[in-house]
C-alpha cells in the first residue's frame, strides 16, 4: 500500500489485490480492544472516580459502535476502484483518523490477545505456534498505519 | 512569577497556558509546580502518557499532533520522553478538560491516564 496522491481534503492510496484483502481482513475484525481496557487514573485519587470511570466506558463503547457502523459502510466493495496496478481507494482526512483508530484497535487488541508480551515476538512463535494469527494480525496492522501514516509525509 | 490559567482548547495546543514561559515549546508542568505555594494553587490535573511496547513512534506522534494541534516537533519531544522515561506529562488541566484529552488518547488506545497534580 502507498500513496498515490495527496489532495486537499483526501489521500488515494494504491493497494495491490492481495494487500486490499489483507486491508479488509483488518478491519473486518474490528473490535479487539475490550472496552473495560481502559483506565481514567492509575493513582484512583480522582473525586468521583467510579461515576467518571463508567462515564469512560460509555464514551468508548458510544464510539465503538458508530465506527463498527462506519466499518461497515467503508467496506462497501465500490470504494475500491480497481486500476492496473490493483486497487486505488480514497481517504478523507476524517475518514483518516477513523481508520486510524480501528486499525490500531486491531493492532492493540491482538497484542492483548497474545497476553501483552514485551519480549521479541520471534521468540513468542517459537513458544506459542498457536498465536500464529494475532501476530501476523497485529503485524499487519501495524504495516498498514504506517502506509496510511506515509499520506501525511509529504516528502514521501 | 508563572501564572496559570484555562485557555479552552485552542489549536496551539493545551499546553500553552502557562504565562511566564514564553519562548519554551512544552507545558514543563514541573517547572509550574515549584512556583506559588501549595495553599494558593489549584494544581488541578495531569494528562500521563506511559510507555508500553505495542504502539509505534510514529503513530504516537500523530496521535499528539491531533489531539492536542502541537507541531511535530513538539509531539515528537513527548513521544520519546515516553519513549525513553517510560511516561510523559502532557498537559495539566482542570478536571473536565483533563478527563477530555484522556477520552481522546484513550479512543486511539494510548495508555493515558489522569492523575491528581501535587
Amino acid at each position: 500500500m502507498k500513496v498515490y496522491r495527496r489532495q486537499k481534503e483526501s489521500f488515494i492510496y494504491e493497494l495491490l489485490p492481495q494487500e486490499r484483502q489483507l486491508l479488509m481482513f483488518i478491519l473486518r475484525s474490528f473490535p479487539l480492544v475490550p472496552l473495560s481496557h481502559h483506565r481514567l487514573s492509575q493513582g484512583g485519587q480522582l473525586p468521583d472516580a467510579e461515576a467518571n470511570q463508567e462515564l469512560l466506558a460509555e464514551a468508548l463503547a458510544e464510539q465503538r459502535l458508530e465506527q463498527q457502523q462506519w466499518v461497515k459502510e467503508w467496506l462497501d466493495a465500490t470504494r475500491f476502484r480497481p486500476v492496473k496496478a490493483g486497487f486505488h481507494v480514497t481517504v478523507t482526512r476524517d475518514d483518516f483518523e477513523t481508520l486510524l483508530q480501528i486499525i490500531n484497535d486491531v493492532r492493540v487488541g491482538s497484542w492483548l490477545a497474545l497476553g501483552s508480551p514485551e519480549a521479541d515476538m520471534e521468540e513468542l512463535l517459537e513458544s506459542k505456534p498457536e498465536s500464529t494469527t494475532e501476530l501476523h494480525r497485529m503485524q499487519l496492522a501495524g504495516y498498514f498505519q504506517m502506509a496510511l501514516l506515509e499520506g501525511l509525509n509529504e516528502g514521501a | 512569577m508563572v501564572i496559570c490559567t484555562d485557555l479552552g482548547l485552542d489549536s496551539e495546543g493545551a499546553g500553552n497556558y502557562c504565562f511566564g514561559m514564553a519562548g519554551t515549546a512544552s507545558p514543563e508542568v514541573e517547572q509550574a509546580q515549584q512556583t506559588g505555594s501549595k495553599d494558593s494553587v489549584d494544581h488541578g490535573y495531569v494528562v500521563i502518557c506511559w510507555n508500553d511496547p505495542i504502539n509505534l513512534m510514529d503513530y504516537v506522534t500523530h496521535v499528539f499532533q491531533a489531539v492536542f494541534g502541537w507541531p511535530r516537533p513538539r509531539a515528537q519531544k513527548h513521544m520519546l520522553q515516553v519513549h525513553q522515561e517510560g511516561k510523559s506529562v502532557l498537559v495539566r488541566e482542570g478536571l473536565e478538560k483533563a478527563e477530555f484529552y484522556v477520552h481522546q488518547l484513550q479512543k486511539y488506545h494510548l495508555h493515558a491516564t489522569l492523575e491528581r497534580a501535587e
